[in-house]
């Protein structure tokens, strides 16, 4: 049995080597991350005033015992102000490790931003404006932002809050470390309307119970709650509506859409439905495999979309109004996210390979202003720009 | 609350309600249990009912029970499928484990394939177990994480004496084959694949049996959108070949609309609206249905949806509204609503509802 | 859109798969197993300490046999008592000078020295090799006790566990009512009675360890109940159901082997509280009674002998830092195999 599994299966001399690898990798950036740094270090400018957020080749690894997985691979693009970002993709195309790294929530050791920058514009305080790139901050100096300018909102509606404290409490948490100095009548107060804000009928009744009183679509209205408490820059929301029923995911929706022009800030919406992402994002970024492989507006890549995957998500997903016999698929699987080949990752699984495919990894390719794609389809488009 | 004042001559008596709606049941029910079996359906269930008790009695006397299927009927003949909708704890679940009888019915009648199967034992139903076979929606918790593909695929094959000892080997890589899956999976561990290639294993373990029936229960909702549809059309094919019967369970209208023939759809263990597909999709009678259809997101920035959007939770169903269960949430709700059970009748050939809002006295009411 | 269906490919309705990528290995399960247990240093540590404990109690006595277990040194020296009397008979002096070979009773409470390694105990018995002994004893006897706990626990716990019910009431009530008594009292009681009927002290200790499983064998029941009922919910149980299996291979082929991991877990680690039973009951001279060795009985000496407890420490400490080691080899193993079995708690 072990003889012909061999050729399969890792042997041990390959684990220990793999092993050690990953170690001595860890062990830099875990003293990277836990370094003690002057704020200068981790100041930085924004290329574009009116963005909020830029990432810019981010990777993001996580050292396992079989290998390292890319789980973020170069991953660029920019959340202006008030403006809605979707990020679509399947699951392991990294959206959610994306938005782990921008909070800093990653597990450590294995997960590790290996390198790259999140620049982040903060609240400016007293008049000065302060540009902070996340990926280089210490650990430490995480919590300037982490909950004040940046909120998450998770998919576990269940296991997001704390089942022994009332929802009370664990809104004024928010308020008090947002605003140590506030009493807990002022606390109460901001509670009290941050459940008005998310359309709770009886904040007062919510704010006494405990989390298991409440539905699924009352608790992630609960966590919409306190991700604005703090009155966010950004808010991070990892498929908000994925775990809830499709009329209370309406709702939802709703909640989140009229919110947006209600609070001064950015969302970035991360969910596998493109649906969503039409109804709810101004801008679009396209995921596959650790890669961004299309971005642009919400109008060009539902009506312009460039890259074969955008394409072929669009069709494979059944519609109502859609009458054909058998469903447009996407042959394959996502490859396996160790041993990356060198070529375009979407070239087993692409109907419209070119020559140059088999070659390497294609850049971003610029198609309109605001329209990026990484296909080598594009190659001769861009040299005639 | 308003209609009230302006009627005051309307004045329901829910009890009564209540106790008229339970003997015209009865008398309904057993009605049609007397009735002869369809020869041609594959599958009738008729008033198929399930409770699961809450509270007991140190005596084991039910107090307080959950009614997870509450009187739900339909005929299925070979070949086709059924589509059924519904939100989480409409008891979508519990009818294809019923109609397995995984979980005993309380109530109703499960006539499969000309045989009346309720009151089987578990020793009458192992024979039939390999005609109805079922596929889960979890890939991760369904198969067994210490035995190999070929294990789990042998297992059921050797258990019927489908094929003799010797051929199970070729009839298992036959079946990996048409299920798209390669001969060299036959070794391998089902931790090793991803969720589409095991959702194909569980589909290649149910059909394994050459079953008649086969209940899919939600089989895509833990995939992604590409894979989805490569496992639903991998369902079509493979129901074309084999002349498969379906029961289709899903949340995703849209899915179930791609699939099925008839599509059934359930609110708090109710059926709410029953029909075809066409009749379904192009006239919904139902509000509830309506408002289904209008919750999804639809693909396209520019198509700005008139949405209905319910207000309100999916109360418990432990603990269901008296009257129609959907009054709580239902836009055109009015106070007859709150009280009378609305009858479920046939409005179109073939096309069934529970609403008061068809009936012809609405307006006037 | 509709310009996008025009120059769209072709539809690919074709079922395809893209095989696993061939290149890239993965683990195969066992050595996921192995490679966990081996990364703690903790596990490695209990690991060795358990081995070499092992090797210690069965293979020491087959090397080392210059003294057997109950085997008292008996070789002192060899002196000359020399004594001169004097007595008078009639009137003349005598003188009787004698030299009497005299030996020296027991070689008991030599400190080490090559003869002994580790000295001898008050009787002239040898520690070291009795410490060898004691092992024996030890290891055997809980490993006894253990695989009958399991064996019991596995076959109760499997059957509340699957059928429920009435049989589950009636089996987890027992079990509340075996963890009531009081162990050690009750054991004092069978002590006496065994001391009363004529039983070879070398297997009192089976006996007393016989009544231990009987009244441990709740924990593993517990343990398997817990994991039958919730492996039943598991949707490949009720796929089994669905395929209509009989019960015996639902229970054998499909929970039983899932439960083995916990399983093993548990052994392992009730083999070190199970070891320190014994010593505690030897060393209450209620199990193992001298001149048999047994680790708890090489202690017991220090409670009736203030002499040794100050002065021998090489008379009862080795025994203690066996029962040290055993306790905390077998911990750590188990732990270790938790940790490697649990899929859950990756780190």
């Amino acid at each position: 049995m072990a003889k012909t599994e061999n050729k399969h299966y890792l042997s041990g001399k390959e684990i220990r080597a793999i092993a050690k690898a990953n170690a001595k990798e860890m062990k830099r950036l875990e003293a990277y991350k836990y370094r003690k740094a002057e704020e200068s270090e981790f100041l930085t400018e924004m290329r574009d005033p009116n963005n909020i957020l830029e990432i810019e080749d981010l990777h993001t690894y996580f050292y396992t015992e079989q290998g390292v997985v890319k789980a973020v691979n170069g991953v660029s693009f920019d959340v202006p102000k008030n403006m809605t970002v979707g990020i679509v993709g399947e699951s392991g195309c990294g959206k959610s490790v994306t938005s782990m790294s921008v909070m800093r929530l990653l597990q450590g050791p294995q997960g590790q931003i290996a390198s790259g920058s999140i620049r982040f514009a903060a609240k400016s305080e007293d008049g000065v404006q302060k540009n902070y790139d996340i990926a280089k901050m210490p650990i430490r100096e995480v919590f300037r932002i982490r909950g004040k300018e940046i909120a998450m909102i998770f998919q576990e509606p269940m296991t997001s809050l704390n089942p022994i404290f009332t929802i009370g409490e664990q809104l004024d948490e928010v308020t008090f470390i947002h605003k140590p100095k506030a009493t807990k009548q002022e606390a109460k107060d901001k509670s009290i309307e941050m459940l008005n804000l998310v359309g709770i009928a009886m904040p007062e009744r919510v704010y006494n119970a405990y989390p298991h009183e409440l539905s699924g679509g009352m608790r992630q209205r609960v966590m919409i709650a306190m991700a604005l408490a703090s009155d966010p820059r950004l808010i991070i929301a990892d498929e908000p509506t994925t775990a809830l029923d499709v009329t209370i995911q309406a709702q939802i929706l709703d909640l989140l859409r009229d919110l947006k022009t209600k609070i001064d800030g950015s969302i970035m919406l991360i969910t596998h439905d493109l649906g969503i992402i039409a109804e709810m994002a101004d801008y679009v970024v396209v995921m596959y495999a650790g890669r961004v492989i299309e971005k642009g507006t919400v109008q060009e890549i539902f009506h312009d979309p460039r890259h074969p995957y955008t394409m072929g998500l669009q069709k494979s997903k059944p519609t109502l109004d859609s009458d054909s016999d058998t469903l447009f698929n996407i042959p394959g699987n996502v490859p396996n996210p160790i041993n990356m080949p060198d070529h375009c990752y979407f070239k087993e699984r692409c109907s419209q390979c070119v020559k140059s495919c088999s070659g390497e990894y294609p850049g971003m390719i610029q198609v309109s202003p605001t329209h990026f794609v990484a296909c080598h389809m594009y190659d001769e488009e861009a040299q005639n720009v | 609350m308003s209609e009230q004042q302006k009627n005051p001559q309307v004045v329901y008596d829910d009890a009564a309600e209540e106790a008229k709606f339970l003997a015209a049941r009865k008398a309904q029910i057993e009605e049609d249990m007397q009735k002869p079996f369809d020869p041609e359906a594959v599958l009738e269930v008729r008033h198929l009912r399930k409770c699961f008790p809450l509270k007991k009695t140190i005596t084991g006397k039910v107090t307080q029970e959950l009614i997870a299927v509450d009187d739900v009927s339909f005929k299925l003949k070979a070949g086709e499928t059924l589509g059924i909708v519904g939100e989480s704890g409409c008891g979508k679940t519990t009818m294809g484990r019923a109609i397995l009888k995984l979980h005993q019915p309380s109530g109703g009648q499960i006539i499969f394939n000309g045989q009346d199967i309720t009151n089987y034992t578990s020793s009458q139903m192992r024979d039939i177990r390999k005609e109805m076979q079922i596929i889960f929606q979890d890939p991760y918790s369904s198969l067994p994480p210490r035995s190999t593909v070929g294990g789990i695929l042998s297992e059921p094959v050797e258990v019927h004496k489908i094929v003799p000892k010797d051929q199970i080997k070729d009839y298992v890589l036959d079946l990996m084959d048409k299920c798209g899956l390669r001969d060299y999976y036959y070794e391998r561990y089902p931790h090793e694949f991803s969720g589409g290639q095991r959702q194909r294993i569980c589909i290649a373990r149910a059909l394994s049996v050459n079953p008649k029936l086969v209940i899919c229960d939600e089989p895509v909702s833990a995939l992604d959108v590409s894979i989805q549809a490569q496992i639903i059309n991998l369902l079509k094919k493979l129901q074309k070949e084999m002349n498969l019967t379906y029961v289709f369970i899903s949340h995703d209208l849209s899915v179930v609309k791609f699939i099925s023939d008839k599509i059934g759809v359930m609110y708090l263990g109710a059926m709410m609206e029953f029909g075809s597909k066409e009749d379904i999709f192009s006239n919904p009678l139902h509000p509830y249905t309506q408002a289904l259809f209008s919750a999804i997101p639809y693909p396209d920035p520019d198509v700005k949806m008139n949405r209905i959007v319910l207000g309100g939770d999916i109360p418990s169903p432990a603990n269901p509204p008296k009257g129609c269960r959907f009054h709580t949430r239902c836009p055109y709700a009015k106070e007859i609503c709150k009280h009378v059970t609305p009858e479920y009748r046939e409005y179109e050939p073939g096309h069934c509802a529970a609403c008061h809002k068809l009936n012809e006295d609405w307006e006037n009411d | 859109m509709e310009e996008l269906n025009k120059e769209q490919v072709t539809p690919e309705v074709e079922d395809t798969e893209v095989p696993l990528d061939k290149n890239v290995k993965l683990m195969s399960p066992t050595r996921m197993v192995v490679r966990r247990f081996f990364r703690s240093k903790l596990s490695i540590v209990g690991l060795v300490m358990v081995i070499s404990l092992f090797l210690f109690s069965f293979v020491g006595p087959l090397i080392y046999t210059e003294w057997g277990e109950i085997e008292v040194d008996r070789a002192g020296k060899i002196d000359y008592a020399e004594s001169e009397t004097t007595y008078t008979v009639d009137g003349q002096e005598y003188t009787l000078r004698q030299s009497v070979e005299t030996q020296q009773a027991d070689h008991n409470l030599t400190g080490p020295s090559s003869r002994h390694l580790l000295g001898t105990d008050t009787d002239g018995r040898d520690v070291f090799v009795r410490l060898m002994y004691g092992g024996r004893i030890s290891l055997i006897v809980s490993f006894l006790a253990v695989f009958l706990i399991t064996i019991l626990g596995v076959v109760l716990g499997g059957v509340a566990g699957y059928f429920g019910g009435w049989v589950d009431t009636v089996i987890m009530r027992l079990s509340d009512v075996l963890m009531c008594l009081p162990g050690i009292p009750i054991l004092l009681i069978i002590s006496t009675v065994l001391d009363a009927s004529d039983i070879d002290a070398r297997y009192r200790i089976y006996l007393l360890m016989i009544y231990l499983t009987f009244i441990s064998w709740t924990g593993v029941a517990r343990l398997v109940r817990g994991q039958i009922l919730s492996l039943r919910e598991q949707e490949y149980m009720v796929a089994a159901e669905a395929m209509g299996y009989s019960t015996g291979r639902k229970i054998f082929k499909h929970l039983v082997p899932n439960v083995m991991p916990q399983l093993i877990v548990q052994m392992t680690l009730s083999l070190g509280s199970m070891i320190l039973y014994e010593s505690t009951l030897s060393y209450l001279n209620l199990g193992v009674k001298p001149p048999y060795a047994a680790w708890g009985t090489m202690i017991n000496i220090i409670s009736t002998n203030q002499d040794v407890l100050q002065n021998h420490l090489y008379v009862w400490v080795p025994a203690g830092v066996c029962i040290v080691i055993a306790v905390l080899g077998f911990n750590f193993v188990g732990d270790g195999l938790r940790d490697a079995l649990d899929p859950k708690a990756r780190r």
